[in-house]
């Protein structure tokens, strides 16, 4: 018999001891192990998701803030541009009006410049050409030209028009009945007789006739009565000659 | 040459005997207890864990795993009968490649009481589970009539589990002993290999045998129609 039933009966309890043994040292110890880390497992995962969840507001609101920042940043950008421009157009501004003031002052200093140099310039060439005609003048100065001249002076009384003439009368009357007559150099009789009848003849014949040598007059004759003078006199041509001197240079530097 | 490891008797007094058959599982189950108790006395709940420790684990998940494959329910209560079974078997077999040792699994006597066992632990599941009614339903189904059927199918797989087991086993040891005596080199570490792979193969097939028995039992009527619905629509 291959069965011996002690055995048999023996295995049993030996098997059941066994499952008791395992079930104390094996089974029971590693579920509950395993059990318990799963627990923890599907702690940290929840952990995890909290954490993740948390991170993703955070995320969010970083990027929100980013986004804040990023706009607020464009937005002062923007602004300091504006700000620059502005300010480059108004120093722009500042600095053509300034370089306008500055050439305009320039300009006038020029001007004025030109101008002083214009007038030193007028000055000395109508004296220059004044001294230049007067010692021409007096080196041609002789009777026959004194003769001439009174000539000429004679002429233009005897030509007056009638208005001229009353004036001159009145001024004569005004003046005392006396007339001067100034010349450059001391007058002939003969040429001093001739004046005093042309002027009884043709202005008053009740007046005295006065002469002087004026250093002034330059070349020629002179009636002066109470501020009212006739004559021929050389001076007055250089000073026209003066005049159209400096209005010429004057056109000459417009032009340019 | 004996077959059995039972008529090797160390010990005896009247019926009381103290053969290598007790003697052996002895050793055994004091290797499962030792190796348990020192695997699991400093157990990490953490995720670093001991090569032994990870072993012990795939293993037992390895077990309710299969528990669930085969009865389609929560592998709790069947794990530490069917998983004793398991281990139990599987490291009697394996042991055999030391030399001088005599799997207790070899004995029929072994083999019975553990089928004896799973006989008992077939109503016993049943019983909890299903309550004493639905369980006894179970042998009257489809029809009273097949009752006797029904018990002496029970009957028989339990003689089948005993005598496979047994067979394969002594089986194995025997054919190692008689090669041993005519081919002493390298053909009988061959077929010590293949008896290893055997040994093994039947711990697991009496550990699913036993597990299909009791899921037979402890399934009510309303999962048993479940099931044939889900089968039905695949």
């Amino acid at each position: 018999m291959l069965i011996d039933w002690f055995t048999v009966f023996a295995q049993i309890v030996n098997f059941l001891i066994l499952i008791w043994l395992l079930n104390k040292f094996l089974y029971g110890p590693i579920i509950a192990a395993m059990d318990r880390r799963e627990e923890k497992i599907a702690l940290r995962l929840q952990e995890a998701g909290q954490k993740g969840d948390e991170a993703a507001k955070e995320m969010a609101l970083y990027r929100q803030k980013n986004e804040e920042i990023t706009k607020r940043r464009e937005e002062m950008l923007s602004q300091a541009r504006e700000d620059a421009e502005r300010l480059r157009k108004e120093l722009a501004g500042k600095a053509r009006e300034e370089v306008g003031e500055v050439r305009k002052r320039w300009h006038e200093a020029i001007k004025q410049e030109k101008d002083s140099f214009l007038k030193e310039l007028k000055k000395r060439a109508g004296k220059q050409v004044y001294a230049i005609a007067r010692r021409a003048l007096t080196d041609l100065s002789d009777s026959d030209l004194e003769r001439r001249i009174t000539s000429v002076f004679i002429k233009q009384i005897e030509g007056l028009d009638k208005g001229r003439r009353r004036k001159l009368a009145d001024a004569i009357r005004q003046s005392g009945q006396t007339v001067i007559i100034s010349s450059a150099s001391q007058l002939d009789m003969n040429v001093k007789q001739q004046i005093t009848r042309t002027v009884h003849d043709h202005l008053l014949t009740s007046i005295d006739v006065h002469y002087e040598t004026s250093p002034h007059i330059l070349c020629g004759i002179e009636l002066k009565a109470s501020g009212y003078v006739l004559g021929w006199n050389l001076g007055e041509y250089l000073k026209t000659l003066e005049e159209e001197l400096s209005r010429a240079l004057e056109k000459e530097s417009a032009e340019k | 040459m004996e077959i059995s490891p039972d008529a090797i008797v160390f010990w005896r007094w009247g019926v009381v005997s103290l053969n290598a058959t007790i003697l052996f599982t002895w050793i055994v189950m004091a290797l499962m207890a030792a190796v348990s108790w020192l695997v699991t006395r400093k157990l990490a709940e953490g995720t670093k864990l001991t090569r032994w420790q990870n072993l012990l684990e795939v293993l037992v998940t390895g077990i309710e795993g299969q528990i669930r494959d085969v009865s389609h329910q929560e592998p709790r209560l069947f794990l530490p009968f069917v998983g004793t079974l398991f281990l139990f078997i599987a490291l009697s077999n394996l042991l055999s490649i030391v030399p001088g040792y005599l799997p207790p699994t070899g004995s029929l006597s072994t083999t019975t009481s553990l089928a004896l066992s799973v006989f008992i632990a077939v109503p016993f599941f049943g019983f909890s589970k299903q309550g004493g009614k639905g369980y006894l339903r179970h042998y009257i189904t489809p029809s009273i009539f097949m009752l006797p059927f029904n018990i002496m199918g029970e009957l028989s797989r339990t003689v089948a589990l005993a005598v496979r087991l047994f067979g394969n086993v002594m089986s194995g040891t025997m054919i190692v002993a008689i090669l041993l005596s005519i081919v002493p080199l390298l053909f009988p570490v061959v077929m010590q290999l293949l008896g290893l792979l055997v040994g093994l193969i039947q711990a697991y097939i009496f550990a699913v045998l036993a597990m299909v028995y009791v899921a037979s039992a402890t399934q009510t009527y309303h999962e048993k129609e479940l099931e044939k619905n889900k089968k039905g629509d695949k």
